[in-house]
């Protein structure tokens, strides 16, 4: 009874592990007064249509570079499109001299390191990535 | 030394790395290509009778952001056509003064925010072929891949609850390139390889684009027009320009659409279009076809005249794509072309050729070549 109690809680522990890696989180500066967003409010954040906060201090985006995991989940399910499709968007921006794109950092823990140092950034992480010193937003 | 700074750059592109320097206020990017090409008569794009492997060329653009508001962009290209022909071109240079998320204000030299294509005309990981569709952006003056010089808004915002609109209005000068051998030819003018490029001035000009993103993801459609006064060696004229434009990009798809229309009064009346399909068959590997056309009506020419097939262009085209990366591909391409608008003799040969009943007017080109982008 004990061994089989044992075995469930390895594969439910297991579960939730691969379920988290499948999930983003995204991290915020822990001075942000935000809580919470909208699918759609992140997408104007992360596509630089919105580049202010609700108490007016710019936004500092943080995205991956296009190798990282977390941008493949981050892209498809926030952004609701492929890396390549939003590599392709940026790529028109800047070659059209509209935009700069967010700066890239290698791994979780750069993203993590990043958004501690600039107030008012915002990254995503992996879902079971360690968010020490930063906030963690709800996505709604 | 050229070919050492190609083959970094190449590598660069392999590995998806763009240059930063200081925490992202500044960025150095690039794009480039090369092509190889052979057709079976004229010379079109990058194909010569012979076979041509001198087209080459890499833009260098470098962003910078001064502060929260200010932004200053430039773009600098150089391209070779031949082996003792190297262009270097000032694609744009300005500054932006962000006023608003909906609004911004930019001076100096901008790129033309005309349909599709205009604004990455040179960038060839955006599109299946090597070449932009050259009934619309050829070099006959409509939009091609110029600026202008001068004043411009730009902005995006939501649009009722799905809907965004894109928006531009501008204001200065112009200066676009054409393609003038065939059309001085048929006017009896004297044709030559110095004078087959004309650098069309327009100046006052007031021009601007609309653009409506549709809540279906990856569909736009819009409006672009610019008009102002053409200057001519034999007067100014009042000459506008209208473009309606419709694209469709979402995975595996690509489908972009274009008609334009220029009125250039008592000079000429010209209309082009072009459909161009993408279709992704595996994340490497796309298809793609195109076709493109133009057909050009100068006024006060008499109707019979011999040559038609000097003002007019029809062009098919097949291509099969190999992408390495999102910023590297491979590109093939077939093109079938009747008409000698674009695809034509060397401007030296015009007199001996075209008299003598030895103008090909149906021209086929096969390319093979390479885009990337840092």
């Amino acid at each position: 009874m004990k061994k089989s109690s044992i075995a469930i809680l390895f594969v439910l522990a297991l579960a939730a592990a691969v379920q988290a890696e499948e999930t983003v989180k995204i991290i915020v500066h822990p001075a942000s007064r935000t809580t919470a967003l909208d699918k759609q409010h992140l997408s104007d954040l992360f596509y630089k249509r919105v580049t202010h906060w609700d108490d007016g201090s710019p936004v500092v985006v943080v995205d991956q570079t296009d190798k990282s995991q977390a941008r493949a989940i981050f892209s498809t399910k926030i952004l609701g499109k492929s890396v390549t499709a939003v590599k392709a968007y940026w790529t028109q921006q800047i070659f059209s001299g509209r935009e700069l794109a967010p700066v890239e950092k290698a791994s979780d823990a750069e993203v993590v390191d990043y958004v501690r140092q600039h107030p008012g950034a915002i990254g995503y992480v992996g879902g079971a990535a360690p968010a020490d010193g930063v906030a963690v937003l709800t996505v709604k | 030394m050229k070919r050492l700074l190609l083959c970094f750059l190449v590598t660069i592109a392999l590995t998806g790395t763009s240059l930063l320097a200081q925490d992202n206020h500044i960025q150095l990017h690039g794009f480039g290509g090369w092509a190889y090409g052979k057709t079976n008569g004229n010379i079109y794009l990058s194909g010569t009778p012979k076979g041509n492997y001198n087209s080459s060329d890499l833009s260098l653009h470098v962003s910078g952001l001064v502060g929260e508001n200010l932004r200053v962009e430039t773009q600098v290209r150089f391209a070779e056509a031949s082996e003792a022909d190297v262009e270097m071109d000032l694609a744009y240079a300005f500054a932006e003064w962000k006023l608003s998320d909906a609004l911004r204000i930019r001076f100096g030299e901008v790129k033309l925010p005309f349909g599709n294509y205009a604004e990455v005309a040179h960038v060839g990981v955006l599109r299946p072929f090597l070449n932009t569709p050259q009934g619309v952006y050829g070099p006959v003056g409509l939009a091609g891949e110029d600026s202008y010089k001068g004043i411009g808004i730009t902005g995006e915002r939501v649009l009722g609850k799905k809907w965004r609109v894109a928006y531009d209005a501008y204001g200065g000068g112009m200066s676009i390139e054409e393609f003038l051998s065939p059309e001085a030819f048929v006017h009896g003018e004297p044709v030559s390889n110095e004078t087959r490029i004309e650098h069309e001035q327009t100046r006052n000009v007031l021009g601007g684009r609309v653009r409506f993103l549709t809540p279906v993801d990856g569909l736009d459609f819009g409006v672009s027009a610019y008009g102002g006064t053409e200057v001519k060696h034999d007067g100014d004229t009042s000459r506008w320009v209208a473009d309606l434009h419709v694209q469709y990009v979402a995975d595996p798809w690509l489908v972009r659409s274009e008609y334009a229309h220029e009125m250039v009064k008592n000079d000429l009346k010209l209309d082009a279009a072009y459909l161009e399909v993408g279709y992704q068959l595996t994340p490497h590997w796309q298809v793609a076809g195109q076709y493109n056309h133009l057909t050009t009506n100068p006024f006060g020419l008499d109707p019979k005249q011999p040559y038609p097939s000097l003002l007019g262009h029809r062009e098919a085209a097949l291509g099969l794509n190999y992408w390495l990366s999102p910023n590297m591909v491979l590109k093939g391409s077939v093109h079938q072309v009747n008409g000698n608008r674009f695809a034509a003799p060397e401007p030296d040969q015009f007199a001996e050729v075209i008299p003598s009943g030895g103008l090909k007017t149906s021209t086929r080109l096969v390319q093979f070549g390479v885009n990337f982008s840092f």
